[in-house]
Protein backbone atom coordinates (compact mmCIF):
# COMPACT_ATOMS: atom_id res chain seq x y z
CA UNK A 1 0.00 0.00 0.00
CA UNK A 2 2.83 2.39 0.92
CA UNK A 3 4.48 1.82 -2.48
CA UNK A 4 1.27 2.79 -4.29
CA UNK A 5 0.75 5.74 -1.92
CA UNK A 6 4.26 7.08 -2.54
CA UNK A 7 3.96 6.63 -6.30
CA UNK A 8 0.62 8.42 -6.46
CA UNK A 9 1.82 11.29 -4.31
CA UNK A 10 4.88 11.70 -6.55
CA UNK A 11 2.64 11.52 -9.62
CA UNK A 12 0.44 14.32 -8.24
CA UNK A 13 3.33 16.66 -7.60
CA UNK A 14 5.42 15.77 -10.64
CA UNK A 15 2.54 16.91 -12.84
CA UNK A 16 1.60 20.55 -12.99
CA UNK A 17 -2.07 19.71 -12.37
CA UNK A 18 -1.79 19.20 -8.60
CA UNK A 19 0.19 22.42 -8.15
CA UNK A 20 -2.29 24.38 -10.26
CA UNK A 21 -5.27 22.90 -8.42
CA UNK A 22 -3.84 23.58 -4.96
CA UNK A 23 -2.75 27.09 -5.93
CA UNK A 24 -6.06 28.10 -7.48
CA UNK A 25 -8.05 26.62 -4.61
CA UNK A 26 -5.94 28.56 -2.10
CA UNK A 27 -6.22 31.72 -4.18
CA UNK A 28 -10.01 31.52 -4.32
CA UNK A 29 -10.33 30.63 -0.64
CA UNK A 30 -7.92 33.48 0.16
CA UNK A 31 -10.10 35.97 -1.72
CA UNK A 32 -13.24 34.70 -0.06
CA UNK A 33 -11.68 34.85 3.43
CA UNK A 34 -10.41 38.40 2.79
CA UNK A 35 -13.81 39.64 1.58
CA UNK A 36 -15.59 37.82 4.39
CA UNK A 37 -13.36 39.48 6.96
CA UNK A 38 -14.16 42.86 5.41
CA UNK A 39 -17.89 42.08 5.51
CA UNK A 40 -17.56 40.89 9.08
CA UNK A 41 -15.80 44.14 10.04
CA UNK A 42 -18.72 46.09 8.59
CA UNK A 43 -21.17 43.85 10.44
CA UNK A 44 -19.25 44.35 13.66
CA UNK A 45 -19.39 48.11 13.26
CA UNK A 46 -23.11 47.99 12.61
CA UNK A 47 -23.65 45.63 15.53
CA UNK A 48 -21.68 47.85 17.89
CA UNK A 49 -23.90 50.77 16.93
CA UNK A 50 -26.88 48.60 17.80
CA UNK A 51 -25.18 47.55 21.07
CA UNK A 52 -24.90 43.94 19.93
CA UNK A 53 -21.71 41.96 19.51
CA UNK A 54 -21.05 40.28 16.15
CA UNK A 55 -20.04 36.61 16.56
CA UNK A 56 -17.54 35.32 14.02
CA UNK A 57 -18.24 31.69 14.94
CA UNK A 58 -21.88 32.16 13.95
CA UNK A 59 -21.86 34.73 11.18
CA UNK A 60 -18.51 34.21 9.48
CA UNK A 61 -16.99 30.75 9.98
CA UNK A 62 -19.90 28.40 9.01
CA UNK A 63 -20.64 30.07 5.65
CA UNK A 64 -16.90 30.24 4.93
CA UNK A 65 -16.43 26.51 5.60
CA UNK A 66 -19.52 25.65 3.56
CA UNK A 67 -18.17 27.68 0.63
CA UNK A 68 -14.84 25.88 0.97
CA UNK A 69 -16.73 22.57 0.82
CA UNK A 70 -18.65 23.72 -2.24
CA UNK A 71 -15.37 24.66 -3.95
CA UNK A 72 -14.02 21.17 -3.26
CA UNK A 73 -16.82 19.87 -5.47
CA UNK A 74 -15.11 21.55 -8.42
CA UNK A 75 -11.54 20.63 -7.55
CA UNK A 76 -11.68 17.03 -6.32
CA UNK A 77 -12.97 15.45 -9.56
CA UNK A 78 -9.80 16.80 -11.21
CA UNK A 79 -7.73 14.99 -8.58
CA UNK A 80 -9.51 11.65 -8.92
CA UNK A 81 -10.15 11.50 -12.66
CA UNK A 82 -6.73 10.07 -13.53
CA UNK A 83 -6.39 7.61 -10.64
CA UNK A 84 -7.70 4.57 -12.51
CA UNK A 85 -8.78 5.91 -15.91
CA UNK A 86 -5.22 6.82 -16.89
CA UNK A 87 -3.82 3.52 -15.60
CA UNK A 88 -6.49 1.66 -17.55
CA UNK A 89 -5.76 3.64 -20.72
CA UNK A 90 -2.00 3.15 -20.54
CA UNK A 91 -2.20 -0.51 -19.43
CA UNK A 92 -0.25 0.06 -16.20
CA UNK A 93 -3.27 -1.17 -14.22
CA UNK A 94 -2.94 -4.61 -15.86
CA UNK A 95 0.66 -4.80 -14.72
CA UNK A 96 -0.13 -3.47 -11.24
CA UNK A 97 -2.78 -6.16 -10.79
CA UNK A 98 -0.16 -8.86 -11.40
CA UNK A 99 2.04 -7.54 -8.58
CA UNK A 100 1.67 -9.17 -5.15
CA UNK A 101 -0.81 -6.51 -4.03
CA UNK A 102 -4.48 -6.91 -3.18
CA UNK A 103 -7.10 -4.68 -4.78
CA UNK A 104 -7.70 -3.19 -1.32
CA UNK A 105 -4.02 -2.23 -0.99
CA UNK A 106 -4.00 -0.54 -4.41
CA UNK A 107 -7.22 1.26 -3.58
CA UNK A 108 -6.03 2.35 -0.13
CA UNK A 109 -2.72 3.66 -1.54
CA UNK A 110 -4.44 5.78 -4.16
CA UNK A 111 -7.15 7.02 -1.79
CA UNK A 112 -4.68 8.00 0.91
CA UNK A 113 -2.51 9.86 -1.62
CA UNK A 114 -5.51 11.87 -2.83
CA UNK A 115 -6.56 12.51 0.80
CA UNK A 116 -3.04 13.76 1.56
CA UNK A 117 -3.25 16.31 -1.26
CA UNK A 118 -6.67 17.49 -0.01
CA UNK A 119 -5.35 17.53 3.57
CA UNK A 120 -2.52 19.80 2.44
CA UNK A 121 -4.94 22.07 0.58
CA UNK A 122 -7.13 22.42 3.65
CA UNK A 123 -4.16 22.82 6.01
CA UNK A 124 -2.95 25.82 4.00
CA UNK A 125 -6.38 27.45 4.29
CA UNK A 126 -5.97 27.46 8.08
CA UNK A 127 -3.64 30.45 7.70
CA UNK A 128 -6.70 32.58 6.82
CA UNK A 129 -8.40 31.60 10.07
CA UNK A 130 -5.20 32.23 12.05
CA UNK A 131 -5.23 35.80 10.67
CA UNK A 132 -8.91 36.09 11.52
CA UNK A 133 -8.17 34.86 15.03
CA UNK A 134 -5.97 37.89 15.58
CA UNK A 135 -8.90 40.18 14.79
CA UNK A 136 -11.70 38.43 16.64
CA UNK A 137 -11.89 35.56 19.12
CA UNK A 138 -12.43 32.16 17.47
CA UNK A 139 -13.62 28.92 19.04
CA UNK A 140 -10.88 26.60 17.78
CA UNK A 141 -12.51 23.26 18.76
CA UNK A 142 -15.63 24.31 16.83
CA UNK A 143 -13.46 25.28 13.87
CA UNK A 144 -11.75 21.87 14.21
CA UNK A 145 -15.11 20.13 13.88
CA UNK A 146 -15.78 22.21 10.77
CA UNK A 147 -12.47 21.08 9.27
CA UNK A 148 -13.28 17.49 10.22
CA UNK A 149 -16.48 17.97 8.23
CA UNK A 150 -14.48 19.17 5.22
CA UNK A 151 -12.16 16.16 5.48
CA UNK A 152 -15.09 13.75 5.70
CA UNK A 153 -16.79 15.48 2.76
CA UNK A 154 -13.52 15.14 0.80
CA UNK A 155 -13.26 11.44 1.67
CA UNK A 156 -16.78 10.84 0.33
CA UNK A 157 -16.15 12.95 -2.79
CA UNK A 158 -12.80 11.27 -3.50
CA UNK A 159 -14.30 7.79 -3.08
CA UNK A 160 -17.05 8.70 -5.54
CA UNK A 161 -14.48 10.13 -7.96
CA UNK A 162 -12.30 7.02 -7.72
CA UNK A 163 -15.29 4.84 -8.48
CA UNK A 164 -16.12 6.94 -11.54
CA UNK A 165 -12.47 6.76 -12.63
CA UNK A 166 -12.44 2.98 -12.26
CA UNK A 167 -15.35 2.66 -14.70
CA UNK A 168 -13.67 4.17 -17.74
CA UNK A 169 -10.36 4.69 -19.49
CA UNK A 170 -11.24 8.32 -20.28
CA UNK A 171 -10.25 10.91 -17.69
CA UNK A 172 -12.74 13.34 -19.16
CA UNK A 173 -15.65 10.91 -18.78
CA UNK A 174 -14.53 10.15 -15.22
CA UNK A 175 -14.46 13.86 -14.37
CA UNK A 176 -17.87 14.55 -15.93
CA UNK A 177 -19.50 11.60 -14.12
CA UNK A 178 -17.95 12.78 -10.85
CA UNK A 179 -19.13 16.38 -11.34
CA UNK A 180 -22.64 15.17 -12.12
CA UNK A 181 -22.81 12.82 -9.15
CA UNK A 182 -21.36 15.25 -6.62
CA UNK A 183 -23.49 18.14 -7.78
CA UNK A 184 -26.56 15.95 -7.44
CA UNK A 185 -25.47 14.99 -3.93
CA UNK A 186 -24.94 18.64 -3.02
CA UNK A 187 -28.24 20.02 -4.30
CA UNK A 188 -30.40 17.09 -3.26
CA UNK A 189 -32.06 18.91 -0.38
CA UNK A 190 -32.86 21.86 -2.67
CA UNK A 191 -34.41 19.58 -5.29
CA UNK A 192 -36.40 17.53 -2.79
CA UNK A 193 -38.74 20.40 -1.89
CA UNK A 194 -41.65 18.19 -0.95
CA UNK A 195 -39.38 16.27 1.42
CA UNK A 196 -40.47 12.91 -0.02
CA UNK A 197 -36.90 11.65 -0.37
CA UNK A 198 -35.91 12.92 3.06
CA UNK A 199 -38.91 11.20 4.60
CA UNK A 200 -38.01 7.88 3.03
CA UNK A 201 -34.19 7.84 3.15
CA UNK A 202 -33.28 10.56 5.64
CA UNK A 203 -31.31 13.60 4.55
CA UNK A 204 -29.13 12.51 1.63
CA UNK A 205 -27.77 15.96 0.83
CA UNK A 206 -24.06 16.48 1.51
CA UNK A 207 -24.72 20.17 2.10
CA UNK A 208 -27.12 19.53 4.97
CA UNK A 209 -24.69 17.22 6.75
CA UNK A 210 -21.73 19.56 6.22
CA UNK A 211 -23.72 22.54 7.51
CA UNK A 212 -24.19 20.85 10.89
CA UNK A 213 -20.47 20.17 11.21
CA UNK A 214 -19.47 23.71 10.17
CA UNK A 215 -21.53 24.97 13.11
CA UNK A 216 -19.56 22.72 15.44
CA UNK A 217 -22.39 20.22 15.91
CA UNK A 218 -20.81 16.78 16.15
CA UNK A 219 -23.75 14.54 15.30
CA UNK A 220 -23.20 10.80 14.72
CA UNK A 221 -25.66 10.93 11.82
CA UNK A 222 -23.43 13.34 9.91
CA UNK A 223 -20.28 11.32 10.60
CA UNK A 224 -21.98 8.07 9.58
CA UNK A 225 -23.37 9.72 6.43
CA UNK A 226 -19.94 10.75 5.10
CA UNK A 227 -18.12 7.62 6.28
CA UNK A 228 -20.82 5.36 4.81
CA UNK A 229 -20.69 7.23 1.51
CA UNK A 230 -16.88 6.90 1.36
CA UNK A 231 -17.01 3.21 2.33
CA UNK A 232 -19.76 2.48 -0.22
CA UNK A 233 -17.87 3.96 -3.16
CA UNK A 234 -14.53 2.46 -2.11
CA UNK A 235 -16.27 -0.91 -1.93
CA UNK A 236 -17.81 -0.37 -5.37
CA UNK A 237 -14.41 0.61 -6.77
CA UNK A 238 -12.89 -2.58 -5.38
CA UNK A 239 -15.71 -4.57 -7.00
CA UNK A 240 -15.02 -2.86 -10.34
CA UNK A 241 -11.33 -3.80 -10.07
CA UNK A 242 -12.24 -7.37 -9.20
CA UNK A 243 -14.78 -7.59 -12.01
CA UNK A 244 -12.04 -8.73 -14.42
CA UNK A 245 -12.07 -12.01 -12.48
CA UNK A 246 -15.69 -12.84 -13.09
CA UNK A 247 -16.45 -11.00 -16.32
CA UNK A 248 -16.54 -13.08 -19.41
CA UNK B 1 8.13 -25.17 -12.37
CA UNK B 2 5.01 -24.27 -14.38
CA UNK B 3 2.16 -26.62 -15.15
CA UNK B 4 -1.13 -25.93 -16.90
CA UNK B 5 -3.83 -28.55 -16.96
CA UNK B 6 -6.75 -28.15 -19.37
CA UNK B 7 -6.55 -24.38 -18.95
CA UNK B 8 -9.62 -22.79 -20.55
CA UNK B 9 -10.87 -19.22 -20.81
CA UNK B 10 -14.23 -18.28 -22.24
CA UNK B 11 -15.65 -14.79 -22.71
CA UNK B 12 -19.36 -15.33 -23.16
CA UNK B 13 -19.77 -17.92 -25.91
CA UNK B 14 -16.31 -17.27 -27.29
CA UNK B 15 -13.60 -19.68 -26.18
CA UNK B 16 -10.28 -17.84 -26.28
CA UNK B 17 -8.14 -20.57 -24.71
CA UNK B 18 -9.35 -24.12 -25.09
CA UNK B 19 -8.10 -26.85 -22.77
CA UNK B 20 -4.42 -25.97 -22.92
CA UNK B 21 -2.08 -28.39 -21.13
CA UNK B 22 1.71 -28.01 -20.88
CA UNK B 23 4.59 -28.13 -18.43
CA UNK B 24 7.73 -26.06 -18.19
CA UNK B 25 10.79 -27.42 -16.39
CA UNK B 26 13.02 -25.31 -14.20
CA UNK B 27 15.54 -23.32 -16.25
CA UNK B 28 13.70 -23.85 -19.53
CA UNK B 29 12.79 -21.10 -22.02
CA UNK B 30 9.43 -21.95 -23.55
CA UNK B 31 8.08 -20.04 -26.53
CA UNK B 32 4.37 -19.52 -27.21
CA UNK B 33 4.12 -19.19 -30.93
CA UNK B 34 0.97 -18.20 -32.73
CA UNK B 35 -0.69 -15.56 -34.84
CA UNK B 36 -2.63 -12.67 -33.30
CA UNK B 37 -5.69 -13.87 -31.33
CA UNK B 38 -4.18 -17.36 -30.87
CA UNK B 39 -4.73 -17.12 -27.09
CA UNK B 40 -1.12 -16.41 -26.08
CA UNK B 41 -1.81 -13.26 -24.05
CA UNK B 42 -4.92 -14.73 -22.42
CA UNK B 43 -2.95 -17.80 -21.32
CA UNK B 44 -0.28 -15.54 -19.88
CA UNK B 45 -2.87 -13.42 -18.07
CA UNK B 46 -4.19 -16.57 -16.40
CA UNK B 47 -0.68 -17.63 -15.39
CA UNK B 48 0.00 -14.18 -13.92
CA UNK B 49 -3.28 -14.28 -11.93
CA UNK B 50 -4.74 -11.28 -13.79
CA UNK B 51 -7.91 -13.29 -14.21
CA UNK B 52 -8.81 -16.87 -13.32
CA UNK B 53 -9.38 -19.63 -15.87
CA UNK B 54 -12.97 -20.57 -16.68
CA UNK B 55 -11.87 -24.20 -16.44
CA UNK B 56 -8.75 -26.15 -15.67
CA UNK B 57 -5.88 -25.31 -13.34
CA UNK B 58 -2.39 -23.89 -13.45
CA UNK B 59 0.37 -24.05 -10.87
CA UNK B 60 3.55 -22.05 -10.63
CA UNK B 61 6.30 -23.34 -8.34
CA UNK B 62 3.64 -25.59 -6.79
CA UNK B 63 1.17 -22.77 -6.04
CA UNK B 64 -2.28 -22.66 -7.61
CA UNK B 65 -2.90 -19.48 -9.62
CA UNK B 66 -6.43 -19.11 -8.23
CA UNK B 67 -6.19 -20.40 -4.67
CA UNK B 68 -2.73 -19.02 -3.91
CA UNK B 69 -2.70 -15.99 -6.18
CA UNK B 70 -0.55 -13.75 -3.95
CA UNK B 71 2.10 -16.45 -3.53
CA UNK B 72 2.17 -17.00 -7.29
CA UNK B 73 2.50 -13.28 -7.94
CA UNK B 74 5.55 -13.17 -5.64
CA UNK B 75 7.16 -15.90 -7.77
CA UNK B 76 6.72 -14.25 -11.17
CA UNK B 77 7.98 -11.33 -13.15
CA UNK B 78 5.65 -10.24 -15.94
CA UNK B 79 6.32 -8.08 -18.96
CA UNK B 80 3.02 -7.25 -20.69
CA UNK B 81 2.80 -6.51 -24.37
CA UNK B 82 3.49 -2.82 -25.19
CA UNK B 83 5.31 -2.38 -21.85
CA UNK B 84 3.01 -0.10 -19.85
CA UNK B 85 5.12 2.22 -17.69
CA UNK B 86 4.69 5.53 -15.86
CA UNK B 87 6.20 8.21 -18.12
CA UNK B 88 6.43 10.82 -15.36
CA UNK B 89 8.85 8.69 -13.30
CA UNK B 90 12.58 8.33 -13.83
CA UNK B 91 13.88 4.84 -14.57
CA UNK B 92 15.37 4.52 -11.08
CA UNK B 93 12.21 5.82 -9.37
CA UNK B 94 10.12 3.34 -11.32
CA UNK B 95 12.34 0.39 -10.41
CA UNK B 96 12.28 1.52 -6.77
CA UNK B 97 8.49 1.57 -6.93
CA UNK B 98 8.40 -1.90 -8.52
CA UNK B 99 10.75 -3.23 -5.82
CA UNK B 100 8.55 -1.81 -3.05
CA UNK B 101 5.31 -3.00 -4.69
CA UNK B 102 6.80 -6.48 -5.08
CA UNK B 103 7.65 -6.59 -1.37
CA UNK B 104 11.44 -6.57 -1.77
CA UNK B 105 12.63 -5.94 1.84
CA UNK B 106 13.48 -2.28 2.43
CA UNK B 107 17.13 -3.04 3.24
CA UNK B 108 17.61 -4.92 -0.05
CA UNK B 109 15.84 -2.48 -2.37
CA UNK B 110 18.80 -0.33 -3.30
CA UNK B 111 20.81 -3.41 -4.25
CA UNK B 112 17.86 -4.92 -6.16
CA UNK B 113 17.48 -1.72 -8.20
CA UNK B 114 21.23 -1.51 -8.90
CA UNK B 115 21.26 -5.15 -10.03
CA UNK B 116 18.26 -4.64 -12.32
CA UNK B 117 19.88 -1.51 -13.80
CA UNK B 118 23.11 -3.46 -14.39
CA UNK B 119 21.54 -6.61 -15.83
CA UNK B 120 19.33 -4.65 -18.21
CA UNK B 121 22.06 -2.14 -19.14
CA UNK B 122 20.04 0.84 -17.97
CA UNK B 123 22.83 2.74 -16.23
CA UNK B 124 23.00 5.53 -18.80
CA UNK B 125 19.28 6.35 -18.56
CA UNK B 126 18.62 5.70 -14.85
CA UNK B 127 17.97 9.39 -14.11
CA UNK B 128 15.91 10.06 -17.23
CA UNK B 129 12.13 10.27 -17.29
CA UNK B 130 10.64 7.12 -18.80
CA UNK B 131 8.58 9.29 -21.15
CA UNK B 132 11.77 10.55 -22.79
CA UNK B 133 13.69 7.29 -23.40
CA UNK B 134 13.71 5.18 -26.57
CA UNK B 135 11.49 2.18 -27.23
CA UNK B 136 14.44 -0.18 -26.74
CA UNK B 137 15.23 1.28 -23.33
CA UNK B 138 11.53 1.17 -22.37
CA UNK B 139 11.57 -2.53 -23.14
CA UNK B 140 14.62 -2.91 -20.92
CA UNK B 141 12.89 -1.00 -18.11
CA UNK B 142 9.94 -3.40 -18.50
CA UNK B 143 12.31 -6.33 -18.14
CA UNK B 144 13.98 -4.56 -15.21
CA UNK B 145 10.72 -4.35 -13.27
CA UNK B 146 10.00 -7.99 -14.09
CA UNK B 147 13.29 -9.21 -12.58
CA UNK B 148 13.50 -6.71 -9.72
CA UNK B 149 12.44 -9.32 -7.11
CA UNK B 150 14.59 -12.03 -8.75
CA UNK B 151 11.57 -14.21 -9.51
CA UNK B 152 12.11 -17.85 -10.43
CA UNK B 153 9.59 -17.47 -13.28
CA UNK B 154 9.51 -14.81 -15.99
CA UNK B 155 6.50 -14.39 -18.29
CA UNK B 156 7.18 -12.11 -21.24
CA UNK B 157 4.44 -11.17 -23.68
CA UNK B 158 5.83 -10.21 -27.10
CA UNK B 159 9.09 -8.87 -25.64
CA UNK B 160 10.54 -7.72 -28.98
CA UNK B 161 7.48 -6.29 -30.69
CA UNK B 162 8.01 -2.82 -32.15
CA UNK B 163 11.81 -2.87 -31.82
CA UNK B 164 14.35 -2.34 -34.58
CA UNK B 165 16.68 -5.24 -35.53
CA UNK B 166 19.55 -4.08 -33.32
CA UNK B 167 17.22 -3.67 -30.34
CA UNK B 168 15.67 -7.09 -31.02
CA UNK B 169 19.12 -8.69 -30.94
CA UNK B 170 19.95 -6.92 -27.66
CA UNK B 171 16.69 -7.95 -25.98
CA UNK B 172 17.08 -11.52 -27.26
CA UNK B 173 20.53 -11.74 -25.69
CA UNK B 174 19.16 -10.28 -22.48
CA UNK B 175 16.35 -12.86 -22.35
CA UNK B 176 18.86 -15.67 -22.89
CA UNK B 177 20.92 -14.24 -20.05
CA UNK B 178 17.84 -14.01 -17.80
CA UNK B 179 16.99 -17.60 -18.75
CA UNK B 180 20.13 -18.75 -16.92
CA UNK B 181 18.57 -17.88 -13.56
CA UNK B 182 14.84 -18.05 -14.26
CA UNK B 183 12.32 -20.23 -16.03
CA UNK B 184 10.96 -18.19 -18.92
CA UNK B 185 7.78 -18.27 -20.97
CA UNK B 186 7.73 -15.83 -23.84
CA UNK B 187 5.14 -15.29 -26.49
CA UNK B 188 5.74 -14.09 -29.99
CA UNK B 189 4.32 -14.17 -33.45
CA UNK B 190 7.79 -13.57 -34.91
CA UNK B 191 9.00 -17.03 -35.87
CA UNK B 192 12.82 -16.67 -35.84
CA UNK B 193 12.46 -15.31 -32.32
CA UNK B 194 11.53 -18.73 -30.95
CA UNK B 195 14.21 -20.75 -32.70
CA UNK B 196 16.88 -18.31 -31.55
CA UNK B 197 15.77 -18.05 -27.94
CA UNK B 198 13.67 -21.02 -26.82
CA UNK B 199 14.39 -24.60 -25.79
CA UNK B 200 10.83 -25.64 -26.55
CA UNK B 201 7.95 -24.29 -28.60
CA UNK B 202 4.20 -24.42 -28.03
CA UNK B 203 2.32 -23.64 -31.23
CA UNK B 204 -1.04 -22.13 -30.39
CA UNK B 205 -3.77 -21.54 -32.91
CA UNK B 206 -7.33 -20.46 -32.20
CA UNK B 207 -6.84 -21.07 -28.50
CA UNK B 208 -5.62 -24.66 -28.79
CA UNK B 209 -2.19 -26.23 -28.64
CA UNK B 210 -1.22 -27.65 -32.04
CA UNK B 211 2.33 -28.78 -31.35
CA UNK B 212 4.73 -28.85 -28.39
CA UNK B 213 8.34 -29.76 -29.01
CA UNK B 214 11.87 -28.47 -29.45
CA UNK B 215 12.47 -26.45 -32.63
CA UNK B 216 14.76 -29.28 -33.85
CA UNK B 217 12.17 -32.03 -33.27
CA UNK B 218 9.47 -29.95 -34.90
CA UNK B 219 11.72 -29.53 -37.90
CA UNK B 220 12.36 -33.26 -38.12
CA UNK B 221 8.70 -34.10 -37.60
CA UNK B 222 7.24 -31.64 -40.04
CA UNK B 223 9.91 -31.52 -42.72
CA UNK B 224 8.42 -33.16 -45.80
CA UNK B 225 11.22 -32.45 -48.26
CA UNK B 226 15.00 -32.23 -48.26
CA UNK B 227 16.03 -28.81 -49.58
CA UNK B 228 19.56 -28.05 -50.85
CA UNK B 229 20.80 -24.61 -51.79
CA UNK B 230 23.56 -24.30 -54.39
CA UNK B 231 25.53 -21.38 -55.74
CA UNK B 232 27.21 -22.24 -59.05
CA UNK B 233 29.15 -20.25 -61.66
CA UNK B 234 28.40 -21.42 -65.21
CA UNK B 235 25.66 -21.43 -67.87
CA UNK B 236 22.50 -20.94 -65.79
CA UNK B 237 20.00 -22.70 -68.03
CA UNK B 238 22.24 -25.70 -68.58
CA UNK B 239 22.97 -26.05 -64.87
CA UNK B 240 19.27 -25.95 -63.98
CA UNK B 241 18.47 -28.66 -66.51
CA UNK B 242 21.38 -30.86 -65.36
CA UNK B 243 20.35 -30.56 -61.70
CA UNK B 244 16.83 -31.61 -62.63
CA UNK B 245 18.24 -34.82 -64.15
CA UNK B 246 19.81 -36.04 -60.87
CA UNK B 247 18.01 -39.10 -59.57
CA UNK B 248 15.41 -38.31 -56.92
CA UNK B 249 15.37 -34.52 -57.50
CA UNK B 250 11.77 -33.33 -57.51
CA UNK B 251 12.17 -29.65 -58.21
CA UNK B 252 14.84 -27.10 -59.10
CA UNK B 253 14.16 -23.39 -58.65
CA UNK B 254 16.51 -20.57 -59.59
CA UNK B 255 16.53 -17.86 -56.92
CA UNK B 256 16.91 -14.23 -57.88
CA UNK B 257 19.41 -12.64 -55.52
CA UNK B 258 20.78 -9.45 -57.08
CA UNK B 259 24.51 -8.90 -56.65
CA UNK B 260 25.34 -12.53 -55.94
CA UNK B 261 28.05 -14.26 -57.89
CA UNK B 262 26.94 -17.04 -60.28
CA UNK B 263 23.43 -18.48 -60.03
CA UNK B 264 21.61 -19.70 -56.94
CA UNK B 265 19.38 -22.77 -57.08
CA UNK B 266 17.08 -24.45 -54.59
CA UNK B 267 16.84 -28.19 -55.18
CA UNK B 268 14.16 -30.30 -53.50
CA UNK B 269 14.27 -34.07 -53.01
CA UNK B 270 12.36 -36.52 -50.77
CA UNK B 271 13.09 -36.06 -47.06
CA UNK B 272 15.02 -39.31 -46.63
CA UNK B 273 17.09 -39.03 -49.84
CA UNK B 274 20.58 -37.53 -49.57
CA UNK B 275 21.39 -35.79 -52.88
CA UNK B 276 24.22 -33.43 -51.91
CA UNK B 277 27.03 -35.83 -52.97
CA UNK B 278 25.43 -36.48 -56.32
CA UNK B 279 24.86 -32.77 -56.97
CA UNK B 280 28.44 -31.75 -56.12
CA UNK B 281 29.92 -34.54 -58.28
CA UNK B 282 27.76 -33.49 -61.22
CA UNK B 283 28.90 -29.86 -61.02
CA UNK B 284 32.58 -30.79 -60.76
CA UNK B 285 32.29 -33.27 -63.67
CA UNK B 286 30.71 -30.57 -65.84
CA UNK B 287 33.59 -28.20 -65.02
CA UNK B 288 31.40 -25.55 -63.41
CA UNK B 289 32.50 -23.70 -60.26
CA UNK B 290 30.70 -24.81 -57.11
CA UNK B 291 30.70 -21.73 -54.87
CA UNK B 292 28.34 -22.92 -52.14
CA UNK B 293 26.25 -25.96 -51.25
CA UNK B 294 24.28 -26.55 -48.08
CA UNK B 295 21.20 -28.28 -46.82
CA UNK B 296 18.38 -25.94 -45.76
CA UNK B 297 16.31 -26.93 -42.73
CA UNK B 298 12.62 -26.18 -42.71
CA UNK B 299 11.97 -22.78 -41.18
CA UNK B 300 9.65 -22.33 -38.26
CA UNK B 301 7.52 -20.27 -40.57
CA UNK B 302 7.02 -23.34 -42.75
CA UNK B 303 6.42 -25.51 -39.69
CA UNK B 304 3.81 -23.09 -38.47
CA UNK B 305 2.11 -22.90 -41.85
CA UNK B 306 2.20 -26.72 -42.09
CA UNK B 307 0.51 -27.05 -38.72
CA UNK B 308 -2.20 -24.54 -39.56
CA UNK B 309 -2.67 -26.00 -43.05
CA UNK B 310 -2.95 -29.51 -41.61
CA UNK B 311 -5.68 -28.31 -39.28
CA UNK B 312 -7.61 -26.63 -42.09
CA UNK B 313 -7.44 -29.85 -44.11
CA UNK B 314 -8.56 -31.91 -41.11
CA UNK B 315 -11.52 -29.59 -40.56
CA UNK B 316 -12.47 -29.67 -44.23
CA UNK B 317 -12.19 -33.46 -44.22
CA UNK B 318 -14.41 -33.63 -41.14
CA UNK B 319 -17.03 -31.32 -42.66
CA UNK B 320 -17.02 -33.27 -45.97
CA UNK B 321 -17.51 -36.52 -44.06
Amino acid sequence: MIAVFNRELKAYFSSILAWVLVSIYLLIVGFIVAFSIEDFADMSMAAMQGMRQANAMEQLVPPLLTTMGFLLLFFLPLLTMRLFAEERRSGTLDLLLTYPLTEAQILAGKFMAAMTVVGMMLAFTLSGFIMLGRLTPLDWPVLGIGYLGLLLLSAAFLAFGMWASSLTSSQLVAAVVTYGGLLMLWILSGVDRSGALKERFGDLSALAHLTNLTKGVLDTQDLVYFLALAALFLFLTARVLESRKWRG
Amino acid sequence: MISADRLTKRFGDHTVVDSVTFEVEKGEILGFLGPNAAGKTTTMKMLTCYFPPTDGTARIAGFDVVEESLKVRRMIGFLPENVPLYPEMTVREYLEFAAAAKSVPHADRRQAVTQALDRCNLGEVESQLIGTISRGFRQRVGLGQAIINQPPVLILDEPTVGLDPAQIRDIRELIKELGRTSTVILSTHILPEVSLTCNRVVILHKGRIREVDTPENLTAKLQTVNTVRLQVRGPHQEIQEALGQVQGVQDVTRLEEPGSEGAIFRVQAPRDLEVRGELSRLIVQKGWDLLELHSEGISLEEIFLNVVQREVETNQGGEAA
